[in-house]
């Protein structure tokens, strides 16, 4: 597994971890598929908060696609727009 | 090592203390379910997903990875005191070390110890072992919408384990010609990855061994459906054997 997470936190009063309002964070899962045409499998989720759990979920056979998806979700990261869309299909 | 032990939460001579991480997080005395505070809650986890103990700046420094040194160290310290709350004594130490009271009964550390004797061909599963119980534990995600970098590789790690176990499983019930259980193990493991083949393949051994050869083929034809809608492959030719074959 790899996991790529841009993550801000505070700490409160209690001293408790607090995700901060933009604590992002992208999973991707890969396997191989032995014997499959295409083995490659990727599985992608993906947030932009936390808080509400993940966003977007998907699995794709292809890097040039998953790495797509990847800076996708950077570039609207970045852009304040949600992880829906940085592209694929929610599961 | 310190000199002192350190007991955190001891109120009164405790039941067995049983720890779930599985589903979610729950701490119990007996029938009692414990109020964990979430920052306690955070440190048991991770004290239950070591094997041994964890020196406190490594526990401080991961849990609050974002806080001054100082801050986490007050972070870690605070945690512990809320969990004198708790009612049981969940966290033993020192001034240097933590770790998880050995009398806290993890239903994780069970349910891997249970995957390694479906899985590992040298042991002989346990005839408890073989049955419904275990389908429900190897469903369960480990810890699901916790979004820390340790409990998230944890639980993908237990992810992997989890699947192959209930095709293991899966195997092992057939075997012995209890194919209704045999097929709920089967679906359990398609269910927790839709689109890896070998899950499907367990389906497709359950029914081939009953001798249902329409509903081996059925499985075939929807994951051959599902893999084509989502990927636009074709099942392996390994796959295509096996139904072919029957």
């Amino acid at each position: 597994m790899v996991t790529a997470g841009l993550q801000a936190g505070r700490i409160d009063t209690n001293g408790n971890s607090k995700s901060a309002d933009r604590a992002a964070l992208f999973v991707v899962r890969a396997w191989h598929e032995e014997g499959s045409t295409k083995p490659l499998r990727v599985h992608l989720r993906q947030t932009h908060d936390v808080d509400h759990g993940f966003e977007s979920v998907l699995t794709l056979a292809d890097i040039e696609e998953a790495c797509t998806v990847l800076r996708g979700w950077l570039e609207s990261f970045l852009a304040g727009r949600p992880a829906q869309a940085a592209g694929g299909t929610g599961e | 090592m310190g000199s002192t032990t350190l007991e955190v939460g001891a109120r009164c001579p405790a039941p067995t203390l049983e720890l779930s991480l599985l589903g979610s997080f729950e701490l119990r005395a007996g029938d009692e379910s414990l109020g964990v505070p979430a920052s306690s809650q955070r440190l048991v986890a991770f004290l239950a997903l070591r094997r041994g103990a964890a020196k406190r700046p490594q526990v401080a420094g991961t849990l609050w990875p974002e806080a001054s040194e100082r801050q986490a160290h007050g972070s870690l310290r605070s945690a512990l005191w809320r969990l004198r709350g708790s009612g049981g004594d969940v966290v033993v130490g020192d001034q240097l070390s933590l770790r998880l009271a050995p009398e806290v009964a993890v239903d994780f550390r069970m349910a891997e110890a249970l995957s390694r004797r479906l899985i590992d061909r040298s042991l002989r599963p346990e005839e408890a072992d073989l049955g419904l119980a275990s389908i429900d534990v190897l469903s369960a995600d480990l810890l699901p919408d916790w979004y820390d970098d340790w409990a998230l590789l944890e639980a993908e790690s237990w992810r992997q384990l989890r699947l192959h176990a209930l095709e293991a499983l899966a195997g092992h019930l057939a075997d012995a010609g209890r194919y209704g259980e045999a097929l709920l193990a089967a679906m359990a493991a398609v269910r927790g990855e839709p689109l890896r083949e070998s899950g499907h393949a367990s389906v497709i051994r359950v029914h081939l061994a009953e001798g249902n050869h329409v509903e081996a083929r059925r499985q075939y034809g929807q994951y051959q459906h599902l893999l084509k809608a989502e990927l636009g492959l074709e099942p392996t030719p390994r796959l295509r054997a096996l139904v072919t074959a029957s």
